[in-house]
């Protein structure tokens, strides 16, 4: 059976999933660049995988799993930051961090069984049983967002342009990324709501390569970066619903089809 | 007359590496120096050093001037070359005159890794000279830049030093110091010498040994004919 599309929007669970995929989308889009021009892109996966252990450990010791697997997730951001001031390479650091987050993640399921069922949704992401707290969680870390770009836009600009260079012309540039550090780690947070764990980087890398292919100036690419995140969220609500499939997929999907157009646009400019 | 930078005794190492020994020397106003010195000789390192990126591991760096009243301009390689930012958006400013300063008034609105490597550095002095500095360190400006450019390049550096600015430049282009810049100190781990551009070839000699000198002379001649360059 067809339900007509307008329908759809008059569901509880759907309106939440448009409202808090909006959200996350915009949260996504707007830090995604910094992070891959940065040469950053695999620090969400590394920081998703860790939150694994982090949404662990909360089902065993009863705590809400977004909230442990914040906490973690913050501190592991910090580590990430640490260890690389000491001369770790930055993926080995991030790939540590990935294998201590699925190696707490195993154990526990190990340790205690039945909570595979709630872990495989974090695993693979459910943006239509996103909760109220989901949503006002996602409004926060949005907010968050604008407010740091609107008062470190400059620092956070330049230090993505060249770091050195970035110390010379920005004053705040150290609370400015220290601010980022703590921000990313909450949009990873709540980005693995709408597309779990395992596809977590998907959502911040592409339509950061997107607008890469679009954009001629850095406003353009947090723009169309944001949109593409924004369309293929929406879009791959509706066509999971439809199809029956779990929107994760759906939206990668689309994310990476979005790509495959606008390389082929890029090429032929 | 008190130096923006004074530089005492300075010696760093990595690890047990010794890269730079003993070297003292000062910046003073309106100097226009040259640091040249062999590849792997501590020229980066001592640059990093004075920038405050390293710390020294004995002597003395003493700053007269706040880091705002420093101005740097690095290597334009060290810029990712798919940043989407346009030159308007990296400098951050409608200042018309800062554009005319330093001539890149056409290419504002263009991103910046579309412009010339002539242009690039120029508008990377162009960030630099927002913050009103009195003393600009440049690293390498020139490097992959075509002669006309360079000239260009070279014209704007003299510029802003009869403007009063303080430059210390970083360089493996020999070939034009003796028309720019007042002092040249050349460095091989240690301060090989420190003097006149005048004496550039007495330099080089005293640095590198005579056969570099009459080596590089003839390879200077020869690359000339065949690229007009003047790279040591």
């Amino acid at each position: 059976m067809v339900i007509p599309v307008f329908e759809l929007f008059t569901y509880g669970f759907m309106q939440k999933a448009l409202v808090g995929g909006t959200l996350i989308a915009l949260c996504c889009g707007l830090l995604g660049p910094f992070l891959v021009l940065r040469r950053l892109s695999l620090l969400g996966d590394g920081l998703a995988h860790l939150s694994f252990g982090g949404i662990a450990l909360g089902l065993l010791l009863g705590v809400n799993p977004l909230i442990s697997a914040l906490i973690t997730v913050i501190l592991g951001s910090f580590w990430v930051r640490s260890l690389v001031k000491k001369n770790v390479y930055g993926d080995a650091a991030i790939a540590l961090l990935l294998s201590l987050g699925v190696g707490v993640g195993v154990t526990v399921i190990g340790v205690v069984r039945g909570f595979n069922v709630s872990l495989y949704s974090y695993l693979i992401g459910s943006v239509l049983t996103l909760s109220p707290l989901d949503l006002i969680l996602s409004s926060l870390v949005l907010l968050a967002i604008i407010f740091f770009l609107t008062y470190f836009y400059r620092e956070l600009f330049l230090n993505t342009f060249n770091e050195e260079l970035a110390r010379f012309s920005a004053k705040r540039v150290a609370i400015s990324d220290l601010l980022f550090t703590l921000l990313t780690a909450m949009m990873v947070v709540i980005a693995i709501r709408a597309v779990g764990i395992l596809l977590v980087s998907a959502l911040i890398v592409i339509p950061t390569l997107i607008s890469l292919n679009l954009a001629k100036s850095f406003k353009q690419t947090l723009f169309f970066s944001s949109l593409s995140a924004f369309v293929a969220v929406m879009v791959g609500i509706l066509v999971s619903y439809g199809v029956d499939t779990p929107p994760s997929g759906s939206i990668v999907l689309l994310l990476f089809a979005g790509f495959m157009v606008t390389e082929l646009i890029k090429r032929r400019k | 007359m008190k130096p923006l930078i004074s530089i005492s005794s300075l010696s760093f190492s990595y690890g047990v590496v010794p890269v730079l020994e003993n070297i003292t020397f000062a910046i003073n106003p309106g100097d226009f120096i040259a640091i040249i010195g062999p590849n792997g000789s501590g020229k980066t390192t001592l640059l990093r050093i004075l920038l405050g990126f390293l710390s020294p591991t004995s002597g003395k760096v003493q700053h007269a001037i706040p880091q705002e009243q420093i101005g740097y301009v690095p290597q334009r390689y060290t810029i990712d070359k798919n940043f989407p930012g346009t030159v308007r958006e990296i400098l951050g400013t409608e200042d018309s005159s800062l554009f005319k300063r330093t001539g890149i008034e056409q290419f504002v609105n263009k991103k910046f890794v579309a412009l010339s490597g002539g242009q690039q550095q120029r508008v990377l002095i162009a960030l630099a000279l927002r913050q009103k500095p009195k003393l600009l360190f440049l690293d390498e400006p020139t490097a992959g830049v075509d002669i006309q450019a360079q000239r260009e390049f070279y014209q704007l550096l003299k510029l802003l030093n009869h403007q009063g600015i303080a430059i210390v430049l970083v360089t493996h282009e020999v070939g034009v110091i003796p028309s720019l810049v007042k002092k040249v100190i050349c460095i091989n781990h240690q301060l090989c010498c420190v003097g006149k551009p005048s004496d550039i070839h007495h330099l080089l000699e005293k640095m590198y040994g005579p056969e570099f000198v009459v080596h590089r002379h003839k390879h200077k001649h020869s690359h000339e004919h065949q690229h007009g360059d003047s790279r040591v």
